[in-house]
């Protein structure tokens, strides 16, 4: 079963077409990267699959589950790191992460601990009695990620989560969510930046609303070298 | 939907809003000093002035500031449906609204949740601002305090939801003061309780 199946979804603003036909699927275990440039439809095509939308053509399916039809168990096995900041900036970190552990059916202890191990795997954990507002973009970036995984879920959909932070905390970040795909958890991580992409990844190039390539990074550029390919399938080449 | 777990998204959001509220010291302050203002300073002018008959249930004349009591009380709901309104579309605006929209729980769930959390949240300020009437000489029967208790929460259930309905149909904070000068002053002025 596919963790994420995104069949013939199309959706518009008025008349701008946002998404147009998209076809995709993650597997399991996967670390998938939906690469675009800015305006691709990254955002909306993420919206859509976490029910912020309700898609105007095709279906989305999380784990078999249509996000349409079957809402609540889909998005049970989701965790979302939105590309806007979502924290409460006027309550402490634990008090984020007590309340998003009560909106996803764990008890104050349960999430209390949970949110200690995850914080203390993204170095913020001497953080937690202090408000949202006095930490730096980057931390709360950070403590976001934590709070996602808080309910440990099996499909994790990343919106442009890097952006903000320094050198040591986006390869921090990488490497914990890469380490999590070898335990299981499914991930679609959302990007403009190819220095994120690995060889092994699931890559699909998301421009002007359309999936122009999919497969394996390393099928797109077998030097390694993504930059100018990807410029020639978004029309950007010099 | 577990009643388990969404009893415990309940107690989460009405924390979150209690901590919110408890947090934002102006409001807080605000909250409570405005009906004293209203209490201290202009009914006491008021009735030197106005002259009431006799209405039911009172059977003898009383003071205006009894009679205005229970519509301070009315308007404390109001202003903080109206806030709380403000806070739905300050949520929508700085993203937090989309945490609690991805739960896997039902949206009339979420929804009436945080619509009982305002109400539960504004209740403890109304029965604190009771108790400081006592010294303006407002001194309803003990057991009034706890009949008044069903009507302040049907009535800060509506005012709550009236705000959750406006903040529906406002897009940008910024139109929010416009709008709600709409609607709370009419509402205020127009109410018998003054």
């Amino acid at each position: 079963m596919t963790a994420l199946a995104i069949e013939n979804l199309s959706h518009g603003f008025g008349a701008r077409r946002a998404l147009t036909d998209v076809n995709l699927s993650v597997k399991p275990g996967s670390f998938a990267v939906l690469l675009g440039p800015n305006g691709a439809g990254k955002t909306t095509l993420i919206s859509l699959a976490t029910g912020l939308y309700s898609a105007q053509q095709g279906d989305i399916h999380i784990f078999g589950r249509s996000i349409r039809r079957n809402p609540l168990p889909a998005l049970a096995s989701l965790g979302v790191v939105f590309q806007m900041p979502t924290l409460d900036l006027d309550l402490t970190v634990d008090q984020n992460m007590t309340y998003h552990g009560a909106l996803h059916g764990l008890s104050r202890r349960e999430a209390r601990e949970r949110a200690f191990e995850e914080l203390e795997r993204f170095g913020v954990n001497d953080r937690q009695d202090d408000k949202v507002r006095s930490l730096s973009g980057g931390l709360r970036r950070r403590v976001e990620i934590a709070r996602a995984l808080l309910r440990r879920p099996k499909l994790l959909i990343v919106d442009e989560a890097t952006a903000g932070l320094d050198v040591a905390g986006r390869q921090l970040l990488l490497t914990h969510v890469r380490s999590l795909c070898l335990h299981g958890l499914s991930v679609l991580w959302a990007t403009h930046m190819l220095g994120e992409v690995e060889p092994s990844d699931q890559l699909i190039i998301l421009h002007q609303g359309k999936v122009r390539w999919e497969g394996e990074a390393s099928g797109l550029a077998p030097d390694g070298i993504l930059e100018s390919t990807f410029l020639q399938i978004t029309g950007r080449s010099a | 939907m577990k009643m388990r777990y969404a009893l415990r998204a309940l107690i989460g959001i009405m924390r979150r809003e209690m901590l919110r509220f408890i947090g934002q010291r102006g409001r807080f302050a605000a909250a409570i000093v405005r009906p004293l203002v209203w209490l201290g300073i202009f009914a006491v002018g008021f009735r030197s002035v106005l002259g009431l008959s006799i209405i039911p249930p009172y059977q003898t004349y009383i003071l205006y500031e009894v009679y205005i009591v229970p519509g301070l009380a009315g308007m404390m709901l109001l202003f903080h449906g109206m806030q709380s309104s403000l806070s739905m579309v300050y949520d929508r605006e700085m993203g937090s609204m989309r945490v609690l929209l991805t739960a896997p729980l039902p949206r009339w769930w979420l929804l009436g949740a945080r619509l009982l959390a305002n109400t539960v949240t504004v209740l403890p300020m109304v029965y604190l601002f009771l108790l400081f009437a006592r010294f303006w000489e407002v001194r309803p029967p003990a057991l009034g305090y706890l009949t008044v208790l069903p009507a302040l929460g049907i009535a800060g259930l509506m005012l709550a939801a009236f705000g959750l309905a406006l903040s529906s149909m406002i897009r940008q904070l910024e139109n929010f003061a416009g709008v709600m000068n709409f609607v709370i002053f009419p509402l205020f002025f127009a109410s018998t309780a003054l």
